[in-house]
C-alpha cells in the first residue's frame, strides 16, 4: 500500500485477561478506557454488549459475574487515552496597522519559510517581503497610513514514537536511553517489562549486544541464586613441547619444572582470594597443590599420590572470584 | 605463538613462558608482564626448548 509520507507503524492492541469465579463482577483493568465502547470484551470466547458492563477508572464491571474459568474474560483496548499531552499553537497570526511609510514589521518568532504576508486582504509573493531574520518582515513597497497588514506563521513540528505513557511501564522521562534499546513490549523478544529503578527483566531469548552481566538474571536458570562466571580459564598440555591448547584471559603459562606451572592471568584479579578449580585427564592418579596465588598469577603444582611433581597432557583450570 | 621466553629460577633452574595464542598480545608484552621484576630472560624458539623432560629440573639457563 502507498502512504502520503512515512509508513504507519502499527502494534497488537493492548489485552487484559481475567479469570471468572462465578461470583465477582468487578475487575481492575491495566489501562483506563475513556467509556464502554472504547473497549471489546469477550467472555469465554462470547463478544458482550456494552450495555452489559461498565467501566469506572480501570474498574471493569460486569451487570452479571461471568463464570468461572482460566483467563475467559478478555478485555481489548481500542483506544488508549493519551497522558501529558500539551496544547501547541501551530498557526500564529498578527494584525498590524501600518504607519505612513511603513516597510518592517517586528512579528513573532517564527520559523524562516514558514510564513505568510497579508496586505489589505492580499497574500503577497514572497519576492514581495523580505522575511529571512524570524523576527521581523520587511516589506519592498511602503505602506500608506491605515493599510492592514498581517503576518501568518506556522510552527515546525514533529511527531516521534508517540507512546501513551499509561499503556505499559514504559516511562520517557530519558528518551535517549530508549532509541534502539527497549523497542519490545508485549509478546516481543526483548526487554518485556522492568520492575524499579535500574532493574530489567529480560523477555524470552533476548539478544543481549554488549551486555554488562554484572548483576543480570538469566531467565533460562531455574532458582534465584546469582550467578558467576569463570574470570579465567586454561586448557594445557604439560607434556613434552608444553603448548597452552585454548585460553580465556590467560596471557601465559610458566613451566617452572615437572608439574610445576604459574597460569599467568592477561587482566589480574581483584584479589588473590579468588578459587581456582584444577583438573587433568590422565590415568594415573594425581593431586593438584596450590605452591603460590596472587592476584595476577596461580602457581599450581601436579602431583603423583607419593607427592612427587609429575607432568600431564591435560590441564586445566577455571578461575572464580 | 612458536616462540618461548625462558629465564634463571632462584635455585638455579630455568623457567619457560609458554604463551597463550589467544590472549592478543605480543611476545614482548607477556615477557615484560610474565617475567619476574630484575630476572633477565631470553626469548627463544620454542624448537630450542628440550621435549624430553624426564631431567626437567636439571635444566639450567645459559646467558
Amino acid at each position: 500500500m502507498s502512504y502520503i509520507g512515512n509508513s504507519p507503524i502499527s502494534v497488537a492492541f493492548l489485552v487484559d485477561t481475567f479469570s471468572g469465579t462465578g461470583s465477582q463482577t468487578a475487575y481492575t483493568m491495566t489501562v483506563a478506557p475513556a467509556n464502554t465502547s472504547s473497549i471489546i470484551v469477550a467472555v469465554t470466547g462470547v463478544l458482550q454488549d456494552p450495555s452489559t458492563y461498565s467501566v469506572s477508572g480501570t474498574t471493569l464491571t460486569f451487570s452479571a459475574a461471568p463464570p468461572s474459568g482460566t483467563s475467559n474474560i478478555s478485555v481489548r483496548y481500542l483506544g488508549i487515552p493519551a497522558s501529558g499531552v500539551t496544547t501547541t499553537a501551530y498557526r500564529t497570526v498578527t494584525d498590524f496597522t501600518a504607519t505612513a511609510g511603513q516597510t518592517s514589521f517586528s512579528v513573532p518568532s517564527y520559523t524562516v519559510g514558514y510564513i505568510d504576508v497579508y496586505r489589505n486582504g492580499v497574500r503577497l509573493v514572497s519576492t514581495d517581503y523580505t522575511a529571512t531574520t524570524g523576527t521581523t518582515v520587511v516589506l519592498n513597497n511602503a505602506c500608506t497610513v491605515g493599510d492592514s497588514v498581517v503576518t501568518e506563521s506556522f510552527l515546525v513540528s514533529s511527531v516521534l514514537n508517540a507512546i501513551p505513557a499509561t499503556a505499559g511501564s514504559i516511562s520517557l522521562t530519558s528518551a535517549t536511553y530508549l532509541s534502539g534499546i527497549l523497542p519490545v513490549a508485549y509478546g516481543g523478544t526483548g526487554v518485556a517489562t522492568s520492575t524499579g529503578t535500574g532493574a530489567v527483566v529480560l523477555g524470552t531469548s533476548p539478544t543481549l549486544t554488549t551486555p554488562n552481566i554484572n548483576s543480570a538474571q538469566i531467565p533460562t536458570v531455574s532458582g534465584t541464586a546469582p550467578l558467576y562466571f569463570a574470570r579465567a580459564w586454561v586448557n594445557f598440555d604439560g607434556t613434552g613441547t608444553v603448548a597452552i591448547r585454548a585460553s580465556g584471559n590467560v596471557s601465559s603459562i610458566t613451566d617452572n619444572g615437572t608439574g610445576d606451572y604459574t597460569i599467568n592471568f592477561t587482566t589480574a584479579m581483584p584479589d588473590a582470594n579468588y578459587s581456582a578449580a584444577t583438573q587433568i585427564l590422565q590415568n594415573a592418579a594425581r593431586i593438584f597443590t596450590v605452591n603460590g596465588l596472587s592476584a595476577s598469577s596461580l602457581n599450581i603444582i601436579c602431583r603423583q599420590l607419593t607427592e612427587n611433581p609429575a607432568d600431564n597432557a591435560y590441564i586445566s583450570a577455571a578461575i572464580f572470584r | 605463538m612458536n616462540s618461548r621466553i625462558i629465564y634463571p629460577t632462584d635455585d638455579g633452574g630455568v623457567a619457560v613462558i609458554v604463551p597463550a595464542p589467544e590472549c592478543g598480545l605480543t611476545i614482548e608484552q607477556i615477557a615484560a608482564k610474565d617475567v619476574p621484576t630484575g630476572k633477565p630472560y631470553k626469548i627463544v624458539d620454542v624448537s630450542d626448548i628440550p621435549t624430553d623432560r624426564t631431567f626437567r629440573n636439571a635444566w639450567e639457563y645459559t646467558a
